[in-house]
C-alpha cells in the first residue's frame, strides 16, 4: 500500500490532539445528553452500563477503527474510500452511507437550532421559575419563523467553520468547543450530584439491577445507543481520518472516541437523573419525564426542573450551552462529510462548503416546519445508520479482515489482537438482530398499518425511502466510481478499465 | 456514605476515566 500521499487538497490536522479532539466532539452529541440518561434510567442503571461496555467493544471500537483505516489509507471521503477498499463496483455503498448521514444532517441542524434557541432564551431569562415547559415548547415549535430562523443560524455556523478548512476552521473551533463542553458537563455533574436528595438518582443510575441483564431488550437498547451515539457507522470518522497525518495511530485514537463518548453520556446521565430525583415535585413527575422521549425530557421537563434549582440563572444557560455545543460540533462533522465528498468530485472547498450549506438549509426546512416530518426522518435514517455500519464491516471483510488488522497495527501504538477480527465478523450478525428487532417493534406498534409509507414510524416508510436512495446510488455507481478523485490506493485508470472489460463500473 | 453507590460509581466513572486517561497518555506521548 502506498504511503505518504496527503489528501488531494493537501489539508491535514495540525496535530494528533487536533484529530482526537475533533473526533470526540463529533461523537459527543445530543444523544449523549438527551438519550443516554433516559435509556439508562429505563434499563436498570448499572446493568445498562455493563451492556453498553460490551456493545462498545463489539460494535463501536471495531467500526471506528474500520472507518479510521478506510479514510486514512484511501485519503478519500466515503464514496472514494468504499471504491478503493471494495472495488469499483461498490462506490454506491459509500454514497449510501454519505446520503444517510446527509439526510440526518438536514434535521440535525433543526435540532441544533432548538438548542441554540433554548440557550438564548435561558440567557435572556425567559426560562424562569414560573415557566410552563409544555406551553413554552408548543409556542416555540408553532412559530415557523423561529424554528426556521434558528435552523438557518445553525447552518450558517456550521458552513462558516467548514468553509474555513481543516486547520483554519474545524481544528480551531472544535478544540475550543470540546474543552468548553467537557468543563460545563463536569461542573453541572458535580452540581447535580451534590443536590440534597441526588443520591436516589445516582443509585438509580449506577447500582445495577442485575436481573435486567437477562432481558434481551436491555441488550438491544444498549447496542442501539452505542451505534447511534459513538458515531460508529456514520462515516464521519472516516472523513476526519482523510486529513490525518501520515502514520496516525488508528487503534488508540479510535478507542478514545468510544470511551470518551460513553463517559460523557454517564456524566450527562448524572446531571439529568440526580437533578430529576432531587428537584422533581412528585414521583409521577419523574415517571412522566422519563417516559416523555428525548425532546420532551430535555425541552419540557428539564427546563422546568432547572428553573426550580438553586443557581438556576447560571445552571440553565450552561445546560443548554452544553447541549448546543454538543449538537453543533456533531453537525460540523456532518457538513465536513458532505464537503469532503464534493471536494473528491473536483469542487474547491469553498464551493463545496457552500453547496452543502444550501443543501442542509433545503433538506432541513420541512423538519423545521413540521415536527412529524422530523420524527419520520429521524426514524428512517436513524435505523439506516445500522446499515451504514454493516456496509463498513462488509468493506473490511471484502478487503480482508486480517489484512486490515495488520494495516491498523502497522501504525498503531496499541496492537489490536484477533478479537478485533472476530468482532468485525460479528457485526453483520449484530445488524440482523438489531434491525430485525426494530422492524418487529414497528410492525407490532402499527398493526395493519406497518406497511404504509405515509405512517411516520412504519416499516413501509423505511422501505420506500431506503429503496429510493439505494436505486439512485446503485444506478449512479459507474459515474461515481469514475468521477471521484484518485487516492494512494486507487487503481490506475487503465487497469481499472481493463478489469471492468472496458465498461467502467457497474 | 452509601458504600454500595460509591463502589458502582467508582467502577463505572472511575473505570471509564482510567481507560480514557491511559489512552490519552498514549496520545500525548506521541503527538
Amino acid at each position: 500500500m502506498q504511503r505518504g500521499l496527503m489528501q488531494q487538497s493537501g489539508e491535514h490536522w495540525g496535530s494528533r490532539i487536533a484529530i482526537v479532539a475533533a473526533a470526540v466532539s463529533m461523537a459527543v452529541g445530543t444523544g449523549n445528553i438527551w438519550r443516554f440518561p433516559r435509556i439508562a434510567a429505563e434499563w436498570g442503571g448499572g446493568a445498562f452500563g455493563f451492556a453498553v461496555t460490551i456493545a462498545v467493544v463489539i460494535w463501536a471500537v471495531p467500526l471506528l477503527m474500520c472507518e479510521f483505516l478506510m479514510g486514512a489509507r484511501s485519503r478519500l471521503g466515503n464514496v472514494g474510500a468504499f471504491r478503493d477498499f471494495m472495488g469499483r463496483g461498490y462506490a454506491w455503498a459509500g454514497a449510501f452511507m454519505a446520503c444517510v448521514t446527509l439526510a440526518i444532517m438536514g434535521y440535525y441542524s433543526v435540532v441544533t437550532g432548538w438548542c441554540l434557541r433554548y440557550f438564548a432564551a435561558a440567557v435572556g431569562g425567559e426560562l424562569g421559575p414560573d415557566i410552563d415547559g409544555q406551553a413554552y415548547w408548543e409556542a416555540f415549535t408553532a412559530n415557523p419563523a423561529l424554528t426556521a430562523g434558528f435552523h438557518a443560524l445553525a447552518v450558517i455556523a456550521a458552513t462558516t467553520v467548514v468553509y474555513r478548512g481543516v486547520r483554519g476552521g474545524l481544528e480551531r473551533v472544535l478544540e475550543v468547543l470540546l474543552a468548553a463542553l467537557l468543563v460545563i458537563i463536569v461542573v453541572l455533574a458535580v452540581r447535580a450530584a451534590t443536590l440534597p436528595g441526588a443520591v436516589d438518582g445516582l443509585r438509580y443510575l449506577f447500582v445495577p439491577d442485575w436481573p435486567r441483564l437477562g432481558d434481551a431488550r436491555l441488550w438491544l437498547e444498549a447496542f442501539t445507543q452505542v451505534a447511534w451515539s459513538t458515531g460508529a457507522g456514520w462515516g464521519l470518522l472516516m472523513v476526519y481520518a482523510v486529513y490525518a497525518r501520515d502514520n496516525e495511530d488508528i487503534a488508540t485514537n479510535s478507542s478514545v472516541v468510544a470511551v470518551a463518548d460513553v463517559l460523557v453520556g454517564m456524566l450527562a446521565a448524572m446531571i439529568v437523573l440526580a437533578t430529576l430525583f432531587a428537584i422533581a415535585p412528585t414521583p409521577q413527575f419523574t415517571e412522566a419525564a422519563l417516559a416523555s422521549g428525548n425532546v420532551g425530557l430535555t425541552f419540557i421537563y428539564v427546563v422546568e426542573l432547572l428553573a426550580g434549582m438553586p443557581g438556576a440563572t447560571l445552571v440553565t444557560p450552561l445546560f443548554f450551552l452544553a447541549l448546543a455545543i454538543a449538537a453543533l460540533s456533531s453537525l460540523i462533522a456532518m457538513f465536513e462529510l458532505g464537503t469532503t465528498n464534493l471536494i473528491n468530485f473536483g469542487l474547491a472547498r469553498h464551493a463545496a462548503a457552500i453547496t452543502v450549506g444550501l443543501m442542509a438549509l433545503a433538506l432541513g426546512l420541512p423538519s423545521a416546519l413540521w415536527l412529524a416530518f422530523l420524527d419520520n426522518q429521524d426514524w428512517v435514517w436513524g435505523v439506516a445508520l445500522l446499515a451504514s455500519g454493516l456496509l463498513t464491516a462488509a468493506a473490511i471483510l471484502k478487503f480482508g479482515v486480517e489484512r486490515a488488522r495488520a494495516e491498523i497495527n502497522r501504525t498503531s501504538d496499541l496492537q489490536v489482537g484477533r478479537w478485533w477480527s472476530i468482532c468485525v465478523g460479528l457485526i453483520p450478525l449484530v445488524f440482523v438482530v438489531l434491525f430485525g428487532w426494530w422492524m418487529h417493534q414497528a410492525v407490532t406498534s402499527l398493526p395493519g398499518r406497518w406497511w404504509n409509507p405515509l405512517e411516520t414510524f412504519s416499516v413501509g416508510t423505511i422501505a420506500v425511502q431506503w429503496l429510493l436512495v439505494f436505486a439512485v446510488v446503485f444506478g449512479l455507481n459507474r459515474f461515481l466510481a469514475e468521477r471521484i478523485a484518485r487516492g494512494p490506493m486507487s487503481e490506475p485508470p487503465a487497469l481499472a478499465s481493463s478489469r471492468d472489460g472496458g465498461k467502467g463500473g457497474r | 456514605v452509601d458504600a454500595e453507590l460509591a463502589f458502582w460509581m467508582m467502577l463505572f466513572l472511575g473505570g471509564y476515566a482510567a481507560v480514557l486517561a491511559f489512552l490519552l497518555t498514549r496520545v500525548l506521548r506521541r503527538r
